[in-house]
């Protein structure tokens, strides 16, 4: 396969503009302004682009939910927040290849109107940001940024903006009451953003890696891309892997690639001849696979969804035979206890209840009856919030409960 | 519009409206906790949610636009369950410190838990502990283990009062409510952050531990604070008014919980606060003489006498101040008795005048009287300076400037009206104890011409009656024909 994310990962000094131009970078920005924003929007939607940040919403149809005249300006918000825990290829791509980033913010602002775009990076990302920065900045000086781009009449300003340490602050409208100055709560929806986002504006939330595949889309056409993958999970993507595998890090692979071939041939499989146990596929807030689903499941959006997971970010964790999974589950159970916003009953309740049971059964203090508990709290969590976020820590602690029911009731008896 | 079904009633809603405003205002109650019909949609409490035919999932009403033909149901298992689990996740950290806390009684937690839940809780941990009697301003005591983080208090002092002055800070279950840095919650309308509480966190320090909310009656009221004359409730208890609350004007629903549930008014502490001026140990309930200098009680006959000295001689002429303190009806009551029996037309209006007084764009109005606009309408100017006559009648009170104004040692004799010792006109010769507006009923009318009527909450004390109830006295005192005011003392006799 092509690569399209990680094409200059292993080029020297790629976060650098000569380097980034050197490789035909900001090539697209020809054919772009000599077209219309709806186009370019078609385009989109014709490359069959689904979004990066985990939900997997179609990019070319969410653009099209801004208003035809939204009579006050629209933002492009830069979802460069990346907490999931698991999920790294958003960090790779800032510090190995900023400009692409550029590239690609320049094209979703032209396609949805907008003449700022906010990147909100995770604060603990200090040297993405410096790299970022410097990109940003040599961007302006050679007028990819800034008014009047290449003398094309489109004007367009990046700011930077950095978080402080909450992952809820990932969640698109959470970002935005950040962006905002206000406490990182996400907002009730409707109204979407794409109506009613940042400052009240019509806005496109859009992930990171989501943005960084514009370029190859524009410059090589929607078919090129469309080519690459699945029927309907279409192109490549950046998968992040850690966990027991000979090599982590971060990989491009084409849709559909069985998840079995991706850890044994990309990732160098599983380390010191032990055997696999679980996955979780697609970031911490995913179901986990058991070695057995695993085993003839495909990385993309529909074959992962038919065993009841997720690719979401594509944040892979690969467990061996080692792991213990009350204890692997009760690290997921205290991330999420603690960076639940607060604000919905079932998720500030039933986080820290969830915690507290886990923390029993872990310390060798479980009862009868925890399990069903723990299911059952979850249930009462999950749909039934704000955001997401209940159910991104309610989906974990079923699935581990249910999957390895076994183990869990060896610890508690 | 809009027609859409809630639980098989047809209602035809205003375009845009959310289904639990409609459900609402068409008598079907939705519960819920952070909706307030005065703050912006918060959606998480999770309390209000309902079922949507055609759609997989339960949605909260408070968000929720009614949309032509929806068909909605509010009381499905489905429903039903999801309240009850949203209920145990609230109370598995709350403290259930009813028997020591102000709330119970008037609390969203036990009126929703009797309603819809009272299950047992399955919650065997240890719970969330956190700040308790805070002191959050200069009226208000904050007790973080009650909160639900409803965040009703922060989104009314941000949106009602715009003064950002509380937040929450922390996240998950660590969350709580807390005064912004540098600051307290000391707005002018802060007690309201206790009404809109659903719960007992927010407490009056004023009302806290004085009553059990269940001992008190409510009686519909106006404020005489100033001249918006907000609708209010008295609440009291053997003749003593413990507070006042705002009082919504439109119909309530199924009665559960009152008046924090819809349309709810607010109002100002300084005037909610103003109970107590009504109810001090000056309190006058018998009719009073000046004799050397100093107020002595009298009997009802001893006033009439005297007064029936000073009137039916030398009764030249008699100059009137009404009060915008007194009611429409005392005013109207008391103009007739001096046009046609005391025969004068020198009738002027003055009240209550404050020095600086408060006024803001949000309710506090600067005339401090809850009826200027009435006397106003009747015609009654303001007193001229230097006023002179024979016989001055004083109704409530005078203002400082009127006081001045009446400052001069050529009236025969001063009479006055009214309910408080600190309000006698220097020089008062008669006093009679006036009911005050608590104490009977009437009506005001506020600086935008809205007639409110008031109820009495009690008796008057004493000897106490409203002006028109004096009425038939003066006139006795006048013609000196005492029939009334025997028969009066007879049938007193009597009792
Ligand atoms: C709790 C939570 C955390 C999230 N964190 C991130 C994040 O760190 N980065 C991200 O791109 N999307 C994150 N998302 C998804 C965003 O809400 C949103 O769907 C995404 O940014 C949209 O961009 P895309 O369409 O390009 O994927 C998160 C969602 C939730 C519910
Ligand atoms: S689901 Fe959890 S994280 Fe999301 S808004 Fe509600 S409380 Fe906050
Ligand atoms: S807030 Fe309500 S439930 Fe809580 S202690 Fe007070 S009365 Fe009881
Ligand atoms: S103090 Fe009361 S009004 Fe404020 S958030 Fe807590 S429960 Fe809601």
């Amino acid at each position: 396969m092509e690569q399209i994310l990680t094409q200059n990962f292993k080029v020297l000094n790629a976060c650098r503009l000569n380097a980034y131009l050197g490789r035909e970078g900001y090539k697209s920005l020809h054919k772009l302004f000599s077209q219309q924003s709806s186009q370019i929007i078609e385009e989109v939607k014709k490359s069959g682009l689904r979004g990066r940040g985990g939900a997997g919403f179609p990019t070319g149809m969410k653009w099209g939910f801004i208003p035809k005249d939204p009579g006050s300006p629209v933002y492009l918000c830069v979802n460069a927040d990346e907490g999931e825990p698991g999920t790294f290829k958003d960090r790779a791509l800032l510090e190995k290849d900023p400009h692409r980033l550029i590239e690609g913010i320049i094209i979703a602002a032209y396609a949805i109107g907008a003449r700022e775009a906010f990147v909100y990076i995770r604060g603990e990302f200090y040297r993405p940001y410096k790299i970022l920065e410097a990109a940003v900045s040599e961007a302006y000086a050679n007028n990819f940024l800034g008014k009047n781009i290449l003398g094309r009449g489109f004007d367009l300003d990046i700011y930077i903006h950095r978080g402080a340490g909450a992952y809820i602050c990932g969640e698109e409208t959470s970002l935005i009451s950040s962006i905002e100055g206000k406490r990182g709560y996400p907002k009730i929806k409707p109204p979407f953003p794409a109506v009613k986002g940042l400052f009240g504006r019509p806005t496109i939330v859009n992930n990171v890696e989501t943005l960084a595949a514009l370029p190859f889309i524009i410059s090589n056409g929607a078919a090129a891309y469309a080519a690459i993958g699945t029927e309907k999970s279409k192109g490549s993507k950046l998968i992040s892997v850690s966990g027991h595998v000979a090599r982590p890090g971060v990989y491009e692979i084409p849709l559909g690639l069985p998840l079995i071939t991706f850890i044994n041939e990309y990732a160098g499989g599983i380390r010191n001849g032990k055997r696999l146990k679980a996955v979780i596929p697609g970031g911490s807030s995913v179901p986990v696979l058991t070695s057995l689903e695993a085993k003839d499941v495909l990385l993309d959006y529909e074959s992962l969804a038919s065993k009841g997971t997720m690719l979401g970010s594509g944040g892979m964790i690969v467990m061996d035979e080692s792991v213990d999974m009350v204890k692997a589950l009760k690290v997921l159970v205290d991330f999420y206890h603690h960076e639940s916003c607060g604000q919905c009953t079932p998720c500030r309740e039933g986080s820290g209840w969830l915690k507290k049971i886990m923390d029993r059964i872990e310390s060798g203090h479980g009862r009868d009856g925890d399990l069903d508990l723990l299911i059952n709290v979850s249930d009462n969590m999950m749909g039934k919030t704000i955001c997401v976020f209940a159910d991104a820590m309610a989906m974990p602690v079923k699935s581990f409960v249910t999957k390895f029911r076994k183990e869990f009731e060896d610890k508690i008896n | 519009m809009p027609v859409i079904t809630i639980d098989n009633k047809k209602i035809e809603v205003t375009a845009g409206t959310t289904v639990l405003k409609a459900a609402l205002e068409n008598g079907i109650y939705i519960p819920h906790y952070c909706w307030h019909p005065l703050l912006s949609i918060s959606g998480n409490c999770r309390m209000c949610v309902v079922e949507i035919e055609g759609r997989p999932k339960l949605e909260v009403s408070c968000n929720l636009v009614a949309a032509d033909g929806m068909v909605i149901k509010t009381d499905t298992p489905a429903v039903k369950k999801m309240r009850k689990s949203v209920l145990e996740f609230l109370l598995i950290n709350h403290p259930i410190d009813c028997p020591i806390c102000d709330q119970a009684g008037e609390c969203l937690l036990q009126d929703y838990h009797f309603k819809c839940s009272g299950q047992a809780s399955r919650f065997k941990e240890e719970k969330v502990h956190k700040s308790k009697v805070v002191d959050a301003g200069r009226h208000i005591k904050l007790d973080n283990e009650r909160c639900i983080l409803c965040t009703r208090c922060v989104r009314f002092c941000q949106e009602v009062v715009k003064e950002p002055e509380l937040t929450v800070a922390i996240r998950g279950d660590r969350s709580f409510i807390t005064t912004a840095p540098g600051k307290t919650l000391d707005n002018p309308y802060s007690l309201n952050t206790v009404d809109i509480c659903p719960v007992g966190a927010l407490t009056s320090k004023d009302f806290r531990f004085k009553k059990r909310v269940w001992f008190l009656k409510s009686t519909p009221s106006v404020c005489p604070h100033c001249s918006n004359g907000c609708p209010i409730w008295i609440d009291h208890a053997d003749e003593i008014m413990y507070r006042w609350r705002p009082r919504q004007e439109i119909e309530k629903v199924n009665g559960i919980a009152s008046s924090q549930l819809t349309g709810n008014t607010i109002l100002c502490d300084e005037g909610r606060l103003s109970y107590g001026e009504w109810q001090s140990d000056t309190k006058i309930s018998k009719p009073l003489m000046l004799e050397e200098g100093e107020h002595k009680e009298i009997s009802r006959a001893e006033a009439v006498l005297k007064l029936n000295k000073i009137l039916s001689k030398d009764m030249k002429e008699i100059i009137a101040v009404l009060s915008a303190q007194i009611s429409c009806e005392e005013a109207d009551a008391f103009v007739k008795f001096l046009r046609e029996k005391a025969g004068t037309d020198k009738i002027y209006r003055s009240g209550r005048a404050p020095l600086n007084p408060t006024s803001d764009d949000i309710i506090r109005k600067a005339d401090k009287n809850p009826n200027i606009s009435y006397l106003e309408k009747m015609g009654l100017r303001e007193l001229p300076a230097n006023i002179e006559g024979d016989v001055l009648f004083v109704t409530d009170s005078l203002s400082k400037d009127d006081i001045l104004k009446t400052a001069n040692l050529k009236w025969k004799s001063i009479v006055q009206i009214t309910h408080d010792k600190r309000l006698i006109v220097p020089g008062a010769e008669i006093i009679l104890p006036r009911a005050t507006f608590a104490e009977s009923e009437g009506t005001f009318v506020n600086f935008n011409g809205v007639k409110r009527k008031f109820s009495p909450a009690f008796k008057p004390a004493g000897e106490a009656r409203t002006i028109a109830g004096w009425i038939p006295f003066l006139e006795e005192g006048i013609t000196g024909v005492m029939s009334f005011l025997r028969k009066q003392e007879s049938s007193d006799r009597l009792i």
